[in-house]
């Protein structure tokens, strides 16, 4: 899977001290994306997905560097779409966010 | 967000501007620049009710905990304080979030992005700089890099960007380098910006009137 290069001040800009946003949220937990940094290598984070894709019932697709899962459950508000998104900082250093797409943030949330 | 609603007459503490002026000079609508009034009214008077941001205040709005150091938050901070009297007052603070309206000039965000990075004011990115800032990253995520990681990834980066090779990245390279890589740019637009009436109603319709009675 073709990973999009993080140069330094793409890891910089990771920092939650430039992100402003917070400003304005009252209430962190119904932010529908989250960030984080691990040091498995590509394939091992994409392996783990597909796990835990496939104990909920996703649909898992894979492409440029993103995982994007689609739950097959019609939730509160339609089906939830979840896409993790893998950087590469080094071969053994990876950022993988991790956006809601669509559906219902509770059950977002849970998984 | 746990604060008690100020009570100090902020139009008479200093920094205050009159929301026609500063929709004037930013991409914000009077009523937006209202609404801006109220969010900043209840970041600056969490600690000291003077109508003034303290770094304190600041980073409590920032990240739920006053006492939470970090570089980056600080360099926002310092920018945003534009007259540089180690607080932000309203007029800096309505002036430098307009930079981060969806609407506002590209070269406005690239020139803020670029004052962020020149950590000692030279007007130049230098190398330290930049190796400064990654570390700086990593500590706050709790990851460590060898430092012949970090090396390289700096390495990386200076050869894209020092086109002229000179060993800083003045603003010129700069603007040509994130014109490559645009995504450089995200954190420097808050869509939320374009709703803040919705979310921070003004409930003094003729707020001028009743100052003016006084």
């Amino acid at each position: 899977m073709k990973l999009t290069w993080l140069s330094a001040f793409d890891i910089i800009s990771l920092s939650p001290g430039f992100d402003l946003s917070s400003l304005f949220e009252k209430d962190k937990s119904h932010r529908s994306d989250a960030r984080f940094t691990t040091q498995k290598s590509a394939s091992t984070i994409v392996s783990r997905l597909e796990e835990v894709a496939s104990m909920g019932s996703f649909k898992v697709k894979k492409k440029d560097g993103t995982v994007k899962m689609q739950g097959s459950k019609e939730g509160r508000k339609g089906q939830l779409a979840i896409d993790a998104e893998i950087f590469e900082i080094t071969p053994a250093f990876h950022v993988v966010q991790v956006t809601k797409k669509s559906g219902d943030t509770a059950e977002y949330s849970l998984h | 967000m746990g604060c008690f609603h100020s009570k100090t007459t902020l139009h008479y503490t200093p920094g205050y501007e009159e929301p026609t002026v500063l929709a004037a000079e930013t991409p914000f609508t009077v009523r937006e620049v209202e609404a801006l009034y109220e969010l900043f009214k209840r970041i600056s008077s969490c600690i000291i009710d003077d109508g003034l941001i303290h770094k304190e205040e600041f980073q409590l709005a920032l990240f739920r905990n006053q006492k939470m150091k970090n570089l980056f938050a600080d360099r926002i901070f310092d920018l945003f304080d534009i007259k540089r009297n180690g607080v932000i007052e309203f007029g800096d603070f309505v002036r430098s979030l307009g930079i981060f309206h969806p609407n506002a000039p590209v070269a406005d965000k690239m020139s803020f992005a670029f004052r962020l990075y020149d950590l000692r004011h030279t007007g130049y990115i230098e190398r330290e700089e930049l190796k400064e800032m990654v570390l700086a990253l990593l500590h706050e995520s709790e990851l460590v890099l060898s430092d012949d990681v970090v090396e390289i990834i700096v390495d990386e980066t200076f050869s894209d960007a020092d086109t002229k090779g000179d060993g800083r990245i003045d603003s010129e390279e700069w603007k040509e380098f994130v014109s490559k890589n645009p995504s450089l740019l995200k954190n420097m637009t808050l869509p939320y910006l374009m709703d803040i009436t919705l979310a921070f109603p003004s409930f003094v319709v003729s707020s001028e009137v009743d100052d003016s009675e006084i």
